[in-house]
């Protein structure tokens, strides 16, 4: 009981001063924002894109790695972390086959979860996704015409397909 | 602006929280070179229960410090806190933990001034490893795995893990840990205490 009766009464004397105010809430905010607006280089308006990689191959990380841009945090997680993306505002889930599909020279969809979030958010994710992947293409029928031997001012006619499926 | 809080606002928040426990803490050297513990045990009080009550104290301004950033983050910025209790509990295991290093700290140190310019050292560096600073997956591979046993990566992954709705056992694993560690550092701290100001040690 005197515990509490000692512990009540300095809470109380602490309170008494206006400046708790001041340290306990105006500084933690002035500070917070300060550091908000360092990471915000990182994060770009807040914009977070969690990336599921369920393909280890490296090809998946080339294909992470044309995402990046400034604009945008990608967060990429392993493949344990999927049962979370339903709660998630939007993530995009790389297949297992990613890599194995491209190299057979088959079709392979990504996909684009839509959470609760902001649609502009997501529709500004859904045309990085549309750019990342026409570089990703582009690189791919490159190097396709290359091994393949084709001169590079001929129409391609041989490039493997690669798809983003929203939702 | 609210998806940047939440990531970068639990682990400022639990960062400064350790400094406003330490300064509440180091309190009571001032409480007893001013006599008020004296005159505490004058009137029948014990120093564990002296001790007791201002380690309380400190745990009630780490609650009230914390419940006005959330509400203000909650009301001001839509800063969304899910789960309440949950987020409660993850508070009050980092909490304790806290009371238990710096109880062991000030007790162990020489004087309250190297305890206070250890424990700045300790939480700039918990801050750092644990993701205060940014966000702890851009941190590289190896200080990612020594921050994630600092105590404000432990909580900061539970409340993450409250953002992210991940289940509720993993979101509070890390702080079971804290909490049963911070007792044990807690009762070990306060009979360091205890001796320390039996003995009429303190600088």
């Amino acid at each position: 009981m005197n515990v509490l009766r000692i512990a009540l009464n300095d809470i109380r004397v602490v309170l008494k001063d206006r400046m708790i105010l001041v340290w306990w809430l105006a500084m933690p905010l002035a500070f917070v924002f300060m550091f908000s607006f360092m990471v915000r280089d990182q994060t770009q308006d807040g914009t977070w894109l969690p990336v599921v990689k369920l393909d280890s191959v490296e090809l998946a990380d080339v294909v992470i790695a044309q995402l990046r841009t400034e604009k945008y945090w990608f967060d990429v997680k392993p493949a344990a972390d999927e049962r979370y993306v339903k709660d998630w505002d939007r993530a995009l889930i790389v297949p297992a086959t990613f890599s194995q599909d491209i190299l057979a020279g088959k079709r392979v969809d990504l996909s684009l979860t839509k959470g609760r979030g902001s649609p502009e958010k997501y529709l500004a994710a859904q045309t990085l996704l549309f750019r990342a992947l026409i570089r990703f293409n582009t690189a791919i029928a490159a190097v396709d015409l290359i091994e393949r031997g084709c001169p590079s001012n001929r129409k391609p006619t041989c490039s493997r397909n690669l798809r983003s499926h929203p939702g | 602006m609210k998806e940047v809080f939440q990531v970068v606002f639990p682990g400022m928040m639990l960062m400064w929280v350790c400094f406003i426990a330490s300064g509440v803490f180091a309190d009571i050297f001032e409480e007893y070179k001013g006599h008020t513990i004296s005159r505490l045990r004058a009137g029948g009080v014990t120093l564990r229960e002296i001790l007791l009550s201002k380690m309380l104290r400190c745990l009630v301004v780490c609650w009230i410090c914390e419940l006005l950033l959330i509400l203000f983050t909650a009301a001001v910025f839509g800063v969304v806190w899910r789960n309440p209790p949950m987020l409660f509990v993850i508070l009050t295991s980092f909490n304790v933990f806290l009371l238990g290093l710096l109880s062991l700290v000030y007790g162990y140190a020489r004087s309250p001034e190297l305890a206070n310019a250890i424990t700045v050292f300790v939480f700039l560096m918990a801050a750092v490893l644990g993701g205060s600073f940014m966000p702890f997956n851009e941190l590289p591979a190896v200080l990612q795995a020594v921050g994630r046993w600092t105590m404000i990566r432990m909580a900061n992954y539970g409340i993450e893990s409250l953002f992210q709705s991940r289940p509720v056992w993993e979101a509070l694993r890390p702080s079971l840990l804290l909490a049963v560690a911070g007792l044990v550092l807690a009762a070990a701290g306060t009979t360091v205490l205890r001796r320390r100001f039996e003995s009429g040690r303190t600088v």
